[in-house]
């Protein structure tokens, strides 16, 4: 078929879900699920060579961000307890999915750890966005929160590249390459931006990519899955970008506009509705299995850091939302064959809904109160550079 | 009269005219003036620099209105307290009302058609249905806006 045509209704159905996320404020990688599943489902479009790639590349540059995306000083700061929290939240989950699919619900080995890898995720950014709606991101249990998101986040990517790795000598030079290359950027980015960076020929994001995607190459060549180095390369680089917003919002642009929807539309078009009809027993269970582990988990803990039972509840129920690594993990799964389409669609909507449900159960009733009344009145409006 | 009054601003013509009957009120009745600025992010956002943009250019965009606001109440003799919360609108309006106890809310309204309320939801409608005190809306359309 036509590559122009097959490539426009791609960007047709994009734009459709970028204008539906500004009209209901949804955001963008919600909408663009959903129209993928109703691309399915109804026009029958299957994506293609060009599209995966696409797709593929979406999916490394937004796990590169996330990375990226990461306040270093928030995580030192808060090193501790972040490590304990975003554990718990990481391995509770992690164990408590895989064992149900693998013993209840009858998965077989492979498919039971993706299950276990993609319902063990934390979404940072609705995390994110939820904190600052109430204030709270600039306080001390804000940027904790945050930063324990991001160790679940790092123990998702570890996990999904090393559970399905070949442990050969091309494992070897995969781990020994990323160590020297996740060495060497730190100091030799700054060096490199002063150079060549900030002209039209966008070098440093050439730069950028050029790593990405040769880290991303020797860890498919080891069984592993890029979006391990990508994260890995955005964490080691995000001091660097936290300097350089510029080449961040670039890069994220160019991403949102050229490469994520490929990924997310992707993500939906392999949703079954017929078999989330015969699986909704299973997708209800697996829900509050993730949402129970979590509780398990981070809630204990947070009585263990003596905050008040209201917050606590609100951080579990927070800390129980996913989306992006949990789409990327489900979606690695089907691509590999870990995973049947069956299969591949009760993960995915058991992971949009860990979207939705527990940020309105947490906004609805455990709403910190008075945060916004103290934060509105001490910082009318919030300075600039505050994250 | 009233104590504490807040005027939901949102910089357009119609919450311009909300604004200036709140400074005239405050004027006449001695009254501490609030203004809050809301502003919608996305929900369930798929990246933290998808939110973290739009606090930016939401806190850039509307520095400037709050701080012309301010400027505006300033030549009338009125002090405003000037706020920008992110989050629902309404809901946000709302809960800083109850929060600040404030005793009256002033909002603007854009003179729709019941069908493009219907479509496009009204903020306005929503003060009205959960305020916990008085609410006055400055009605009109655009042109109406402007003083």
């Amino acid at each position: 078929m036509n590559t122009w045509l097959v490539a426009s209704v791609w960007l047709g159905l994009a734009l459709v879900a970028g204008i539906i996320s500004i009209r209901t404020g949804i955001s963008v990688a919600m909408v663009e699920i959903l129209v993928g599943v109703l691309a399915d489902n109804f026009l029958h479009l299957q994506p293609n060579e060009w599209g995966n790639f696409l797709a593929g590349l979406g999916a490394i540059v937004l796990t590169f961000l996330a990375g990226a995306e990461v306040d270093p000083a928030v995580l030192k700061k808060n090193l501790k307890e972040s490590l304990a929290l975003g554990t718990v939240s990481f391995l509770f989950p992690f164990l408590a999915a895989f064992a149900y699919s693998y013993y209840l619900a009858r998965w077989d080995l492979q498919a039971a750890l993706i299950a276990g890898i993609a319902l063990s995720t934390t979404s940072v950014a609705i995390v994110y966005a939820v904190m600052v709606e109430t204030g709270i991101n600039a306080t001390e249990l804000g940027q904790l929160i945050l930063a324990g998101c991001f160790i679940t986040d790092l123990g998702t990517v570890l996990a999904l590249g090393v559970a399905f790795a070949h442990y050969d000598y091309w494992m070897l030079f995969f781990i020994l390459a990323t160590l020297f290359i996740l060495f060497l950027l730190p100091r030799l980015t700054p060096m490199f931006q002063r150079i060549f960076g900030g002209k039209i020929s966008q070098t440093e994001v050439k730069y950028t990519l050029f790593f990405l995607l040769l880290l991303g190459g020797l860890a498919t060549k080891a069984g592993s899955e890029a979006v391990l180095p990508a994260y890995l390369l955005g964490l080691c680089l995000a001091d660097f970008f936290q300097r350089e917003r510029e080449l961040l919002f670039r890069m994220r642009a160019a991403a949102f506009a050229l490469l994520t929807p490929f990924y997310f539309l992707k993500a939906g078009i392999y949703i079954s509705l017929p078999a989330l009809w015969s699986s909704l027993a299973l997708i209800i269970i697996l829900l509050l299995v993730k949402v129970a582990a979590k509780f398990i988990g981070v809630w204990p803990l947070t009585r263990l850091f003596r905050w008040e039972v209201r917050e606590g509840m609100y951080t579990t129920l927070l800390m129980s939302t996913g989306l992006t690594f949990g789409t990327i993990s489900s979606l690695y799964g089907l691509t590999h064959r870990l995973i049947n389409q069956q299969q591949y669609s009760v993960l995915v909507t058991v992971v949009i809904l860990s979207g939705v449900i527990p940020t309105l159960i947490a906004q609805a009733f455990f709403y910190p109160k008075g945060t916004k009344e103290k934060e509105a009145v001490s910082k009318a409006i919030p300075a600039k550079e505050e994250r | 009269m009233y104590k504490k009054i807040l005027v939901a601003f949102d910089g357009s013509p119609y919450s311009q005219k909300a604004l200036t009957a709140g400074i005239e009120l405050a004027r006449c009745c001695g009254s501490e003036l609030h203004v809050l600025t809301v502003v919608s992010l996305p929900e369930y956002a798929g990246t933290v620099g998808e939110v973290e943009e739009m606090v930016g250019k939401a806190q850039d965009f509307y520095r400037k209105k709050l701080e012309k606001a301010s400027q505006q109440a300033k030549t009338r003799g009125v002090e405003l307290k000037i706020h920008l919360l992110f989050g629902h609108i309404g809901e946000t309006i709302i809960r800083f009302a109850q929060e600040q106890e404030c005793d009256l809310i002033i909002a603007g309204t854009r003179g729709w058609s019941p069908l493009q309320r219907l479509l496009m939801g009204s903020v306005s409608t929503y003060i009205v249905r959960h305020a916990p005190c008085a609410v006055l809306i400055e009605k009109g359309k655009e042109e109406d806006g402007n003083g």
